[in-house]
Order: C-alpha cells, then sequence, then structure tokens
C-alpha cells in the first residue's frame, strides 16, 4: 500500500515537470523575435503595399474621370492611362511584392510575421479585383474606344482562376448580365460557361426558363431549392411557387426546421394565396415566440410580444407593428409608441407617423413633434411636412427660421443640406448663408444639392465657384478625395458652363496623378 | 431526430462547403462581384434590421446575410445600453456626460446606416468603430448600475451587521447588568449580605 502511494505521488511530479517543460517551451516560442533582416523585409513589403492600394485608389478615381468626361477628348486619354496604371499594379504585384514575400517566408519567419505577410498580401491581391478590371473595360466602351470580343471573353477567363465554385459561376453570372445591354453575343457566350447547378437555376430563374416543378425535382439540398422557389416567387409571382414550396417546407423533418422555412417563406414572398398562408402560419407556429411574433407582424397580423424575454427584440417588433399600422388613430399610435422605452426606437416611430400617416392636421403634427425627443427627427419631420404641403413665402420662411433652432443641435449633414435646399426655393440668399456651417466635404454636397433647386444661372455659376475654390485651396486633403470633390462639383456645373466642366476635371485629374 | 444525425449534417455542410457546393460568397471582395445590378446601385438596409437574427441567415447571399446580422448587434448594442442610461436615470444618478456621447453615437450610427453599402468589409469597418465607441458608453452604463446595485447590497449587510452588532450589544448588557434577583433565590447581592451582617447577634461575631 506503501509503495502504491508513493508511486503515485511520483508519477503526479513527474506530469507537473512535464507540463512545466513544455509550457516552458511553448513561452520561449512566443518570446521569438524576428531577425532585422526579416523586421526590415517586412517594413518595406507595408510600404510597398500601402503604395500598391494608394494607386488602386487613384485606378478608381481616373475610371470614374473619364467616364465623367466621356464626351470630350479627355475620357479616352484617361482611361487609357487608368489601364496603364491597371497593367503597372499587376506587374508591381507580381514582380517585386511577390518576390519580397517569397523571401520573407523562406526565412522561415516567427507566427505572427507571417500572419501580418499574409494579409499585406491580402491586401495586395485586392488591388487586382477582377471587378476592377471590369470597370475599365466598361469605361472604355463608355468612351468610345473599340473593344474587341477578346477582351470581353477575356473578363470570363478571368473567373476561371476563382477556386470556390460558387463564387466563380456568381462572378460569371454577374458579367453575363452586366453585358446584355452591352454586348448580348458576349453576355450569352459568357452564360454558357456557368457549372454549378445552384446558379445556373438563378439564371434561368432570370430568363423565365424554369419552373416550380423541376427546381423541386433538382438534386439540390432541400434548404437551396427553398432558396430557389423564393427567387423564382419573387421575379414571377407568389402563386406559382406557393404549392411547391408549402410541399417542400411540410417536407422537413423537424418541427423548428418547419417553422424556420415557413417564416421565411411568408416574409419574402407575401402575395402567397389564402389557403397555403394558413398552412405556412399553422407550422410557424410550431417556433419559438419570436419567430411566431415577427413573422406575424411581418406580413401584417397581430401578434403576442409578451411572450418575449428579451427586451430588445421585443421593443423593435413593436416598434415594426406600430409602422405598420398607421391608419389607426393618432393618440393610440402614440400611446403604442410611449411603451417603447428606447428613445432611438421610439422617435424612429414617431418620425415614420409623422412622415406616412395622412390626412395629418397642424395640431396632430404638433403633438407628434412635441412626443419626439430628438431634434434630428424633429428636424427630419418638419422638412417632410414642407415638402407635402407647400406654403407662401413668407410663411415658408417663417418656418424655416423656427428650424433653424433644430438645426443647431443637428449633427448629422444630412438634414441640414435638406434644409439648405429648402432654403435654397424661398430665399437664396439665406440659402447661401447656411453654406457656411458644413465642413469643406458636407458644403460641396449642399452646394451640389442648392444648384439643383437654384433658378438663376448666376447664383448657381457663383456658389460652385466658391466651393471649387475652397476646395483647391485646401491642402490638407489626400489626391484622391481632392478629386472626387472636384468632380462632384463638375457634375453640377456641367448644367450651366461645359467648358467650366471640363476645365474643373482637369483639375481633378491633375490632383490624381500629382 | 436520431443521435448523431446533426453531426452527420454539419460535417456533410461543411464538406459540401470546402467542396464549393455551397453558397459561400464570404469570400467576395465587393457587392459587385456576385451582383452586377449593385456595381451601379450598392446595396442599401431595409426599413428595420430583422427582428430575428436567424433572418439573417435566409438570404441566399452569405455577405448580406452578415451585414443584416452586424445591423442586429449594433442596433441591440444601441437599445441595451439607452436601457441602462435610462435605469439609471430613473434612480436619480447623474448620467449626462454619458448620455451625450450615446447621442452623438447615435448620429454616426444614423449617417452609417445610410450609406450605400459596397462590400462587408466597408460595412464592417463602419460598425467596428461604431461599436466601440457605444461600447465604452455600454460599458459605463454597465459599471455605473453594477456600482449602484454593490452599493445596494452593501447597504443592506452594514444595516444587517449593525442590527446584529446591537443584538450582541443589548445581550451581553442584559446578562451581564445587576440583575434583579429573586427573593426565593440563596444568592444574595452585596447590600444584603451588609445587612445579613448587622442583624447578626454580637455573641456571634466574638466568637
Amino acid at each position: 500500500m506503501r509503495t502504491l502511494f508513493w508511486s503515485v505521488i511520483a508519477l503526479v511530479l513527474l506530469l507537473s515537470l512535464t507540463s512545466l517543460a513544455f509550457y516552458g517551451g511553448e513561452e520561449e516560442v512566443v518570446a521569438e523575435k524576428p531577425s532585422e533582416a526579416v523586421t526590415q523585409m517586412v517594413g518595406e513589403l507595408r510600404a510597398q503595399v500601402d503604395l500598391l492600394t494608394e494607386d488602386f485608389g487613384k485606378l478608381e478615381e481616373l475610371i470614374a474621370l473619364s467616364i465623367a468626361a466621356a464626351n470630350s477628348p479627355y475620357g479616352q486619354r484617361w482611361i487609357v492611362e487608368a489601364e496603364n496604371l491597371q497593367v503597372s499594379l499587376q506587374n508591381r504585384v507580381a514582380n517585386s511584392v511577390s518576390s519580397l514575400e517569397r523571401r520573407i517566408l523562406s526565412s522561415n519567419p516567427p507566427v505572427g510575421v507571417a500572419k501580418q505577410v499574409q494579409e499585406f498580401m491580402g491586401r495586395a491581391h485586392d488591388c487586382l479585383a477582377i471587378e476592377s478590371h471590369i470597370a475599365v473595360t466598361i469605361a472604355k466602351h463608355s468612351v468610345g474606344l473599340d473593344v474587341p470580343q477578346s477582351e470581353w471573353m477575356a473578363l470570363a477567363d478571368m473567373y476561371a482562376g476563382v477556386k470556390n465554385t460558387y463564387q466563380r459561376n456568381m462572378g460569371l453570372k454577374a458579367l453575363s448580365a452586366r453585358l446584355v445591354a452591352i454586348n448580348p453575343a458576349a453576355s450569352s457566350e459568357i452564360a454558357v460557361r456557368l457549372d454549378a447547378p445552384f446558379v445556373k437555376m438563378l439564371y434561368r430563374i432570370e430568363q423565365t426558363t424554369i419552373s416550380a416543378d423541376e427546381i423541386l425535382q433538382s438534386g439540390l439540398d432541400d434548404f437551396l431549392k427553398l432558396q430557389l422557389l423564393v427567387a423564382l416567387g419573387k421575379h414571377q409571382s407568389a402563386q406559382v411557387v406557393s404549392r411547391a414550396a408549402v410541399q417542400l417546407v411540410t417536407a422537413c423533418k423537424d418541427a423548428k426546421e418547419q417553422a424556420f422555412c415557413a417564416a421565411r417563406v411568408l416574409t419574402q414572398l407575401p402575395g402567397i394565396p389564402a389557403a397555403q398562408r394558413n398552412a405556412l402560419i399553422a407550422l410557424v407556429e410550431q417556433g419559438d415566440a419570436l419567430l411566431v411574433a415577427s413573422t406575424k407582424i411581418a406580413i401584417g397580423d397581430d401578434a403576442a410580444l409578451e411572450n418575449i424575454p428579451q427586451q430588445y427584440p421585443r421593443e423593435r417588433l413593436l416598434a415594426s407593428s406600430i409602422k405598420k399600422s398607421t391608419q389607426a388613430s393618432l393618440n393610440s399610435l402614440i400611446e403604442a409608441a410611449e411603451e417603447i422605452t428606447s428613445v432611438t426606437l421610439r422617435d424612429e416611430v414617431l418620425l415614420h407617423i409623422a412622415t406616412n400617416k395622412s390626412p395629418l392636421s397642424d395640431d396632430d403634427f404638433a403633438l407628434l413633434i412635441d412626443s419626439m425627443e430628438d431634434s434630428y427627427v424633429q428636424l427630419v419631420a418638419k422638412l417632410d411636412r414642407l415638402k407635402k404641403a407647400p406654403m407662401a413665402p413668407d410663411a415658408a420662411t417663417k418656418y424655416l427660421m423656427s428650424l433653424e433652432a433644430f438645426a443647431e443641435s443637428v449633427k448629422e449633414s444630412q438634414p441640414l443640406i435638406d434644409l439648405t435646399v429648402a432654403w435654397g426655393c424661398v430665399d437664396p440668399y439665406m440659402a447661401r448663408q447656411t453654406l457656411t456651417r458644413f465642413d469643406t466635404p458636407s458644403r460641396v454636397q449642399a452646394a451640389v444639392a442648392l444648384s439643383a433647386v437654384l433658378t438663376e444661372e448666376a447664383q448657381v455659376s457663383r456658389i460652385l465657384a466658391d466651393v471649387r475654390e475652397e476646395v483647391s485651396r485646401t491642402t490638407t486633403f489626400e489626391p484622391v478625395e481632392k478629386s472626387t470633390l472636384l468632380r462632384q462639383i463638375a457634375g453640377a456645373v456641367q448644367a450651366v458652363d461645359t467648358d467650366e466642366n471640363l476645365a474643373i476635371l482637369e483639375e481633378a485629374y491633375r490632383a490624381v496623378v500629382q | 431526430m436520431k443521435k448523431g444525425s446533426g453531426i452527420i449534417t454539419i460535417a456533410v455542410f461543411c464538406g459540401a462547403l470546402i467542396a464549393g457546393l455551397l453558397p459561400d460568397s464570404l469570400a467576395a471582395q465587393s457587392c459587385s462581384s456576385c451582383h452586377a445590378a449593385m456595381a451601379e446601385t450598392p446595396v442599401t438596409l431595409p426599413d428595420n434590421p430583422p427582428a430575428d437574427v436567424l433572418a439573417a441567415l435566409s438570404t441566399p447571399c452569405a455577405q448580406y446575410g452578415r451585414i443584416l446580422e452586424e445591423w442586429y448587434y449594433i442596433e441591440e448594442l444601441f437599445v441595451t445600453t439607452e436601457h441602462h442610461l435610462l435605469a439609471l436615470h430613473e434612480d436619480r444618478y447623474h448620467v449626462e456626460p454619458l448620455a451625450q456621447q450615446l447621442v452623438d453615437s447615435r448620429a454616426l450610427y444614423r449617417a452609417a446606416m445610410q450609406k450605400p453599402i459596397r462590400s462587408l468589409a466597408e460595412f464592417q469597418q463602419i460598425t467596428g468603430k461604431l461599436r466601440f465607441d457605444v461600447g465604452k458608453v455600454y460599458r459605463e452604463a454597465k459599471a455605473h448600475r453594477q456600482e449602484q446595485g454593490g452599493r445596494f447590497v452593501f447597504g443592506i449587510i452594514l444595516i444587517g451587521t449593525l442590527g446584529i452588532l446591537f443584538l450582541m450589544v443589548t445581550g451581553w448588557r442584559v446578562a451581564s447588568g445587576s440583575g434583579i434577583v429573586h427573593p426565593t433565590e440563596t444568592t444574595l447581592g452585596y447590600d444584603a449580605l451588609q445587612q445579613q451582617a448587622a442583624e447578626q447577634p454580637e455573641e456571634e461575631v466574638a466568637e
């Protein structure tokens, strides 16, 4: 007995020492540091990838600029430059960046460094996205350059290298859809290359060459069949797929799975006939309270929310339920909204009522505004009211002056831009004054939106010239950011002065290439 | 359902996913990789996030499902933080700086949710920053509530301890005080002994 006792003690000690030794070994691995040469190479790789990402941004901007200048000689010149830049990006990734990656990995770096290299290479490959090749080719076509058939097919060939079957097929399907209007022959030829049954069927749904029974009889997984049926129902009508959908959902073995699938069909195909609808609702009722309530509210039925234990989904569902019943009396709607404790959700509901309930008297509207807490929501509701019920100039000026009080505490730029536009319809001078409250990017947006409602060309030119000057002078913008803002201004100037439009686009181009 | 059939289903699903037979667009770089129309019109979010997060799983596009899921969780975080702040406010706790931070985050949230979405990565970048900001308010609000709860528990314990101490002291005083001795008892107090001695006959004392 004594021997056994000492043996156990010895075994425990041995195990403890072994685990300690292992633990100590791991510590050493974690603490391992890369050599100086590896650190230097990683730094170099990072710098190269940063430069690549920056140039990729320039490539995207050049494509946008060439499309904006499609009707001028600049368009063709800039898209050729964009294509050259794309080739240069490809070469840089294939040569210097990849060789640097190989050198780092061959030096057997620590795990952390290897992961960092992997992340950098992911960013580098993002710059070679097939979508950017498609964008360049379509832009070439848009500016009037001749694109041979082989070039269109080369785009499809790029997808051949994508390993994931679904992604490859979805890419080909997307390309085929984009080329329908540009080059129908290439579009059909690309569609033939689809080899995944699911994507092929999705394509056939869009072409209206497949029936619900054919989907049901296919050898696909039940969940995929259901997705295809829903897609077919959306493309044609819910009646076409209702019988097949109920058959498929009923065939699910598990009650919870049946409830889940039935809920998806009901919420995504609202036009399903009454008989099938009732059958699906009966299946949904096998699910938990949250699923039952969310489905019933989505299809416009009354739902019991008390059984949902968590406060967040309960309040969200209550909000959705109130939003769906704007025809009820205002007092009952406000009373129901007051049950929502979250300010964000309650104000969202009140805003929805204010913008969607009609008719709404001035007193009712004032009552709604008083019930709101956030000045953003109050401002949006009041601007919407003005848009729906235009006033006489004097009354509108007074009304807009009262909105300026809300504007002081609003931080989002969109409703303030809308306020500037509203001023533009009543008092252009005041509208111009309100531009001073924005930062430069928002001021450009506001000026562009304002120029669309102003009737006097001189005023438009002056406002746009002011913002252009401001953007040109600002030195803190990145080249692409500056070019994007100038491009927006150029788009607004085009309606009043074509020469000025080209001059601004040229300035934007210079900002990018510098 | 038979035992183990779930594991087999998962294994088959994973196998199919790895083989690329099932929809797995998570590797796609942008919405336009798969959805042609979205190259011009990027995704915009529907009116409400899915009230049931499982609904996000039912979209055929895995990336879109993830976007809906992110949206659900960010809104849930917002609303839960608001509930914490409301509870603190009801308890007359000074929450003004936190409430202001939440208002700022709400403005960012609204702006972010109105932006067109070009890719899951871009959306995650926006929501990640937002989650960080709202998360800070949430943590602080929750810590205040916990602190408040802790104070309440501490108060109860303190009152209980003081009560027990009071009872102990009272009991001790009763036990060790002058005490009223029943006349029938044989033990006598000091005064009674003195009186008894005074009343003793003198010869007894002389002896």
